[in-house]
């Protein structure tokens, strides 16, 4: 039975292994004292002990159904993740301003279900407010994109 | 330092925080944490480490002060949508729901919120009193403490935060190795050597916990909200007046003897890492309804049962300052982060803060004062505004959460490598919920890890490789045998929920 705790489970059992790996050739006792791989392999243990506890035996009620993450209500967390990282990647090309209005537009259209214009005034709205408090008064330098760079 | 230095030292405080851009920080702070624990979405925890970049390159005590308004605040909102429409705003808000919302029901729901204010007001001040008479006591004792105690106190927080968070040890553990685990990466303080960086340039920084808590916090909570759509609605016959808010002498003779336990047993809640509010307010719940003489009214509608567990919660927060302030410990998620706050802004919690920033100590404490009565003035007329910005704001909250999670994290370094890392905790921080694992035992392994690692090495270069030194220590060796005890916590917690819970209510989740 497939299940959030199994491949969690899983995922975390492989990337110990990974670890344990990494920190191989590092000292475990120094003078005296722990050496850089102590922490890591202790803490490894633990880690490897408790994913496979959830791995070998899962509670029934974190099942995973792929098809549930594409079916609502589930999609509308889906979507929103994924915009976020579309966001993420565009900013490098678009720049903040126009990726956070565009970005607001997508999940209001799509996931809040607005019309479209009030999607877009609030959107225009919000990207502006942001553009003015972040970069204006906090002057935080916001990507300008390569396209407006 | 004595009572009256306290008291005189805490004078200062005031006086320092009568500065306006105090104040008004103090405001903003205050009216933000009832924002945050109105609006389902963003956490305290989430939302300070979103305000932290913002507070770069302002006071210190400015930021803190706001920061903290941030996180008292939240105790106070999360009241509001727990009375009115059954939905706990905050974790610690949860058995508010029992009582608060049959008193709406009734059309009481007024009378409701304005013994909580009250509650909340009375209980505030009472635990930051005791906090005002306790925390330099305490700093003084911790100043006779070595790495050993050090090591033997995060022991304790990391067992305690591990073994109330969930009812799954199982679970709490694999959450603290793996946070553990992942405050490793970089290079080692010790030695120099690069551990866990694959090469990378960029992971021999670490990595940095404020993107991990917006992403498990913030944009976790929001995704997930989106999963638990809740059309709120207000309970029938609801008219909130400010005539209706305040309760009427009888009404608060009945509460009193509740408000007065209520902060006392929240108080000392609040002291202990790992048990904090939520614990704190199920604790006075259950104590009010045992010695009731009408105890069938606990769970349809008794003024204690609001009264009661919301003194415990505020009083809590004022007790969770103490091992905050005095010895950097944190009791929270939020706590923790409220101490990778003050690291960010170059001032170490802990035994010394009282002696090298005894101004920014004390006009913290103090801006607590100030910002406990703001907010009962925020939380008693403002709560048809609070009531009215909850329902509009339905319709855009997840865009508002995302972007401010997306922007906070980049304004941290001006790194979008943050965002990414905020992006994988955030899907980390999904999968967490929907395992029932609790992140909160993750956040506080990512910023207390590195000191007890440190801790830990420089005890046995004391002891000359001997482990026996945290044995041989009367103070690091009680504290090593509580936290071992602790394992068998989760035990009790679990009958204490099951046991003070109405039946006609299911037991709530706990708060990750």
């Amino acid at each position: 039975m497939w299940n959030y705790e199994r491949a969690l489970g899983l995922v975390l059992l492989a990337s110990s292994l990974v670890t344990a790996w990494a920190i191989s050739d590092l000292p475990f006792l120094e003078d005296f004292t722990l050496g850089p791989a102590a922490a890591p392999a202790i803490y490894l243990a633990g880690l490897f002990a408790c994913a496979v506890y959830i791995a070998a035996k899962p509670a029934a009620e974190s099942s995973l159904r792929l098809g549930a993450l594409v079916q609502p209500p589930n999609r509308d967390a889906v979507l929103l993740f994924g915009f976020v990282v579309l966001l993420a990647s565009a900013v490098y090309v678009v720049g903040f301003a126009l990726g956070i209005f565009v970005f607001s537009v997508a999940v209001l259209l799509v996931i809040q279900r607005w019309r479209l214009v009030p999607a877009l005034l609030f959107s225009a709205a919000w990207a502006a407010a942001l553009q003015f408090l972040f970069a204006h008064l906090l002057r935080i330098p916001f990507l300008t994109g390569v396209l407006f760079g | 330092m004595d009572i009256m230095s306290a008291w005189s030292s805490l004078g200062g405080g005031l006086e320092r925080m009568m500065d306006p851009a105090l104040l008004l920080m103090c405001f903003a702070g205050t009216l933000s944490g009832t924002l945050v624990g109105v609006l389902p979405g963003l956490g305290p925890a989430a939302a300070i480490a979103i305000l932290l970049p913002m507070t770069y390159g302002a006071d210190p005590l400015t930021a803190l002060v706001g920061m903290a308004g941030v996180y008292y605040g939240a105790m106070y909102g999360g009241t509001i949508t727990s009375v009115l429409l059954n939905v706990p705003g905050e974790s610690a808000s949860v058995v508010t729901t029992f009582d608060g919302y049959p008193l709406a029901k009734k059309g009481k729901g007024g009378l409701a919120l304005g013994l909580a204010a009250i509650g909340s007001l009375a209980a505030g001040t009472v635990g930051l009193i005791l906090l005002t008479l306790l925390a330099v006591p305490l700093a003084h004792a911790a100043l006779s403490f070595g790495p050993p105690e050090y090591f033997a106190v995060m022991l304790l927080a990391f067992t305690l935060i591990s073994a109330l968070s969930s009812d799954s040890v199982v679970k709490a553990g694999l959450s603290l190795f793996l946070g553990l685990l992942l405050c490793t990466v970089g290079q080692d303080v010790v030695s120099g050597m690069p551990r866990l960086t694959f090469g990378s340039m960029q992971m021999l920084d670490g990595v940095n916990f404020l993107p991990a808590v917006v992403g498990m916090f913030g944009l976790a909570e929001v995704m997930q909200g989106l999963t638990q759509k809740t059309e709120f609605a207000l309970a029938p016959g609801q008219r909130l007046t400010l005539r209706s808010i305040f309760p009427g002498r009888a009404d608060l003779k009945e509460s009193f003897g509740a408000i007065t336990r209520g902060s006392f047993l929240g108080f000392v809640f609040g002291l202990l890492p790992g048990t904090g509010a939520t614990i704190a307010s199920f604790m006075s719940y259950g104590v009010e309804k045992r010695i009731s003489k009408h105890p069938e009214r606990f769970g349809h509608g008794a003024l204690q049962g609001v009264a009661g567990p919301e003194s415990a919660n505020n009083s809590a927060s004022s007790g969770e300052f103490v091992p905050l302030l005095a010895l950097g410990i944190p009791g929270s998620a939020t706590t923790a982060v409220l101490i990778g706050a003050f690291i960010l802004l170059g001032i170490q919690p802990g035994p010394k803060l009282f002696t090298d920033h005894a101004d920014i100590a004390w006009g913290l404490i103090a801006s607590l004062y100030i910002g406990n009565v703001m907010l009962f003035v925020q939380n008693t007329a403002m709560i048809p505004f609070f009531v009215w910005l909850l329902m509009v704001s339905q319709r855009c909250l997840p865009v508002i959460v995302a972007s401010l999670c997306f922007i906070g994290v980049y304004s941290i370094n001006n790194a979008m490598s943050d965002v990414w890392m905020m992006l994988a905790f955030g899907a980390l921080g999904v999968v967490f919920k929907a395992s029932n694992i609790p992140a909160a035992p993750l956040i506080i392994a990512l910023v207390l890890g590195p000191q007890a690692e440190n801790a830990l090495r420089q005890s046995l270069v004391i002891s000359m490789g001997s482990p026996l030194v945290f044995f041989e220590r009367p103070i690091s060796a009680s504290l090593i045998c509580v936290a071992m005890t602790s394992v068998f916590l989760p035990y009790l917690h679990r009958r204490l929920i099951r046991r003070f819970t109405p039946t006609h209510i299911a037991a709530p989740e706990r708060e990750s």
